[in-house]
């Protein structure tokens, strides 16, 4: 049988790394191309320390059947290389830098709706097989399950718009920006007191193969940069906030443009508290702006959507394909594809290509985000949603860019058709109980609306709804799309925490209420 | 010695050698390695078993007083040379913080004169049957509480911790611990396309200390019984009883502002309010990190400071931040610590339900919900969850209501504090009164 050598893997590997800083677009770092150049009948020798880090696909294989000997459904192998930087600015001065990697292997083999997992950072095929043995013990077969082999790679196409990779920009650089990002905050205002400046960078290089013979690779970029203000006005009141980009972008994102436009603007959501009003308490009407408030569709009905939730009855979604579940004006996607958003993933982490996927088309909804075990026990196609924090975690059904389609409304007919209401601009958190779908999240840049006009900033105040019924009030849409791309939004579920992108235009919900005091 | 900790400190000795060889004047290194296994059944049948080992090497390097920040999980001896020499490379090019450094040898740890009861050989000892069973029986009496429980999940963990932290400046510590953790959940039938679902869990050093199993999924079937209905109430003021599992929420709100990198940023209402009354009489909070059998128990902190109990507000008087050698450096105090181990708020006299008793209007808190705080003004707003409470009595359940207000009056209002503190966590927190605070419902 002729599979890949270890030497042509590691050939192949490595004139992909090169082209990844000099082309603007990541290609496939293992295409047809590389698999016919690489197959020759050609010893393979042990020598892990070597390994490019990606292991040889011939272990890749063996961990494979060794994972299925006791029987189950299917098994992957996912290998990750981690890398990450870090580094602060505080008090005018390069006050701390971070370095971080990892590397591992997780084994998963899935039995019916069981799943066994087992990961090891030791990159030997001795321990691999280990994992694959108690992950296999999930599964009590007296037989193995087969494997395809050998595995072919797949190709996947190319959509991280990255000229120079972050990782490998030189920190003199990177630090360049940080004390362009410092000198505009400090200088756009007065009153501005402190700046603190943090960027990060990140590089994931991941490598899965499964037991129906696919072998793919990708390489991911992450960055994001956050400028931290606070200020004090001449009564020695103080106040504070931050704005941030990023996404999975190169150096190329952080033009000086791009970094006094978001260190001007966290001084500007800094400045307007001075004048910012106690938020009202009660029920009333909501306009979002474009962007970062995308995090309402993440959690009134992103999280409901997940397939693991739904294909077990569980939440408020569950067993409604094809019903109305929100206004006819929403039509929700969750895709892969959105070019340089951090969300944005072109093969998931069990190795399906992923897509743009309608959950929700002019209010019916059309079907749930899969991956492949939850995907296969409902009988429906998958979704490239499979997604994990690292290799020391099991796939979970995973949200990657959700936004709303936009729809018929202009700006400002949305806001002039509330008499009194909340205008949310930026949202720094939420969160969800997927099972009552009641959720909130928390407002850190928003303004009243008075008699269809925005009136004076507020203070962050926290909103709190339903899901389902929030889905059913939002009653206007406007024609201004936006995906946010802070750089920073992180989304937890069951103890996994992986990057996700937020999107909407401007929209109205006719009611919702707003935890504030007044 | 055992061979663990031998080969952590060998791995320690070998980063420390490479920063200095590569020019790094201190550095501390923190070798860990752990184990655990993880099992979660539903339906009473296996849903997913994990065990895995991990280890990692986290490095702080300080380069003529340029500090960074490294960890790594690649520990083969090459591959381990060449980052820390990256790191010390990458150190040059940051600012001079002559602040940055190790602690002061006088307050690095002495070798360990107290054991502190948080290793437990049951994690060898007992067959992982035993302990997947405890999952099965958690998970099976969830279910069998009532009909309307229609799903029910379960899950054990146990994990064993084993760190050395090793300086340039000799100090050598190493730390082993258990963890054992049962939890479940349970799923009720509400309205029309809405469910209800509630957890318990049990969190102890010992495996011992997860007790019942089977009361554990009772109790979590049990409370996803009494949320159904659950419904807001009308905007206005109400008495908080905070059970005493969420009382995490408002330690929370205190603990970020007294945090060194916190007060440093200028970002806390409390950075001048040290020995100051910030909070009423009734609230006395201490750190204690040797406290037997305790979850959050240490000798030592991540930079190797010797652990003392400390008071952190005692009566109501703010008495210490926690920080570590830098930032107590910058703000001119001496450093304590810069995270804390186990927090324990001093109990009151009362049960609960005396103090329910005592509310005429008011909510009775078992869940929150979201929301955030700002630490530089004090502001804060969160979702919770719970039951009304109407003259003394506890009615029907509340959700997708709000609460906000401001740290610095809710510390001083606190007018009650239970005689129930939460065990299951680092933070001991009894059931707490806080008067008169701002809902938003309907």
């Amino acid at each position: 049988m002729k599979t890949l050598s270890r030497r042509q893997f590691v050939s192949g590997a490595l004139r992909g790394g090169v082209l990844v800083a000099a082309v603007p677009y990541f290609p496939g770092l293992l295409g047809c191309a590389a698999r016919t150049a690489a197959v020759v009948d050609e010893p393979t020798d042990s020598a892990p320390d070597v390994w490019s880090p990606y292991p040889p696909p011939e272990v890749m294989q063996r961990t494979l059947a060794v994972a299925l000997e006791r029987g189950g459904d299917f098994a992957d192998v996912y290998f990750e290389r981690r890398t990450r930087q870090s580094v602060r600015l505080e008090r005018d001065k390069i006050s701390q830098a971070g370095l971080g990697t990892s590397m591992g292997v997780g084994v998963r083999v899935v039995n019916g709706s069981q799943t066994g997992y087992a990961y090891t950072q030791e990159l030997t095929e001795e321990s691999m097989l280990d994992a694959a043995k108690t992950a296999s013990l999930i599964a009590t077969g007296a037989v193995a399950s087969p494997i395809a082999a050998p595995l072919s790679p797949v190709e996947v196409p190319g959509r991280y718009p990255v000229t120079t990779l972050m990782t490998e920009l030189d920190l003199r650089k990177k630090i360049a920006f940080l004390e362009k990002a410092n000198h505009v905050a400090s200088k756009a205002d007065p009153r501005v007191e402190r700046v603190t400046v943090s960027q990060h960078d990140g590089l994931d290089e991941v490598m899965i193969a499964t037991s129906d013979g696919c072998l793919v690779q990708d390489v991911r970029p992450g960055v994001g940069l956050m400028v931290s203000v606070v200020a004090v006005d001449q009564d020695g009141r103080r106040e504070t906030n931050s704005h941030s980009i990023g996404g999975r972008r190169g150096a190329e994102l952080f033009t000086d443009e791009a970094i006094a436009s978001v260190a001007n603007e966290a001084v500007r959501r800094t400045a307007v508290l001075f004048d910012a009003v106690t938020p009202p308490a009660g029920t009333m009407p909501l306009v979002m702006a474009p962007g970062s408030s995308g995090i309402l569709l993440h959690e009134a009905v992103g999280h409901g959507l997940e397939a693991d939730f739904n294909r077990r009855g569980l939440t408020g979604y569950s067993n409604r394909v094809g019903e109305k579940v929100a206004s006819e004006l929403c039509t929700v996607v969750d895709t892969g594809l959105e070019e340089g958003d951090q969300g944005s993933l072109r093969v998931d982490d069990e190795g399906t290509l992923t897509e743009r996927t309608v959950l929700i088309q002019n209010g019916v909804l059309e079907g749930y985000m899969q991956d492949r075990l939850n995907a296969r026990l409902m009988g429906v196609p998958l979704t490239g949603n499979g997604r994990r924090q690292s290799f020391k975690h099991p796939v979970m059904p995973r949200m990657r860019v959700t936004y709303l389609e936009p729809g018929p409304h202009e700006k400002d007919e949305i806001i002039a058709s509330v008499d009194r209401g909340i205008y949310a601009v930026a949202i720094t958190s939420g969160q969800v109980d997927i099972t009552s779908g009641d959720f909130t999240f928390y407002v850190n840049h928003g303004y009243l609306i008075e008699k269809g006009k925005i009136g004076p900033p507020i203070k962050d105040v926290n909103l709190i709804g339903n899901g389902p019924q929030v889905m059913t009030r939002i009653t206007m849409v406007g024609d201004d799309l936006e995906v946010s791309s802070s750089g920073f939004s992180i989304c937890g579920k069951r103890g996994q925490r992986v990057p996700v992108g937020l999107g909407q235009p401007h929209i109205k919900v006719s009611a919702i209420t707003v935890g504030g005091v007044a | 010695m055992s061979e663990t900790k031998r080969e952590l400190s060998r791995v320690a000795e070998k980063a420390l050698d490479a920063a200095k060889k590569a020019g790094a004047t201190e550095a501390s290194a923190s070798v860990r390695q752990s184990r655990f296994f993880s099992v979660s059944i539903e339906d009473g049948e296996v849903d997913s078993l994990e065990e895995s080992a991990d280890r990692g090497l986290s490095l702080r390097l300080f380069v003529e007083g340029r500090y960074l920040a490294a960890s790594t999980s690649d520990l083969r001896p090459d591959a381990l040379r060449d980052f820390v020499s990256r790191g010390v490379e990458a150190a040059r090019f940051l600012d001079e913080e002559p602040d940055r450094r190790l602690p002061d040898e006088e307050l690095l740890a002495d070798p360990p004169s107290v054991d502190l009861q948080n290793y437990d050989p049951a994690i060898d000892e007992v067959s992982k049957e035993h302990k997947m069973d405890m999952a099965v029986q958690a998970e099976a009496s969830a279910r069998a509480v009532d009909p309307a429980i229609f799903h029910a999940q379960a899950r054990f963990y146990e994990s064993r911790r084993e760190r050395v932290l090793h300086n340039s400046a000799g100090f050598e510590g190493h730390q082993l611990s258990t963890g054992f953790y049962v939890s479940a959940s349970a799923f009720a039938r509400d309205t029309e396309h809405k469910q209800r679902v509630q957890w318990d869990y049990r969190n102890g050093v010992k495996l011992s200390m997860l007790d019942d199993p089977a009361a554990v999924g009772v109790e979590a079937a049990n409370r996803a019984l009494r949320a159904r209905g659950s419904r807001q109430v009308p905007s206005g003021k109400y008495d908080l009883v905070l059970e005493n599992r969420v009382g995490d929420w408002l330690l929370r709100l205190l603990l970020v502002p007294i945090n060194g990198r916190i007060l440093y940023q200028e970002r806390s209402f409390l950075r001048d309010k040290l020995g100051e009354q910030v909070a009423t009489p009734l609230l006395t909070i201490r750190d204690e990190p040797k406290l037997k059998r305790a979850l959050g128990s240490r000798l030592f902190d991540g930079e190797g400071i010797a652990s003392r109990p400390r008071a952190i507000v005692e009566q109501g008087v703010l008495k210490n931040f926690f920080l570590d050698t830098f930032h107590a450096r910058k703000l001119g105090i001496a450093p304590t610590s810069g995270s804390s181990s186990n927090l324990v708020l001093a109990p009151g006299e009362n049960s609960p339900d005396q103090i329910i008793k005592g509310v005429k209007k008011g909510i009775w808190v078992t869940g929150m919900q979201g929301g955030g705080s700002n630490s530089l003004t004090g502001d804060f707003s969160s979702g919770i969850g719970g039951f009304l409470i109407e003259n003394g009595e506890v009615g029907h359940p509340v959700g997708e209501i709000n609460v906000a207000g401001r740290t610095q009056d809710l510390l001083m209002s606190i007018a009650e504090v239970g005689n129930d503190p939460f065990l299951h966590s680092r933070r001991r927190v009894p059931t707490l009164k806080l008067p008169d605070l701002a809902v938003s419902g309907t």
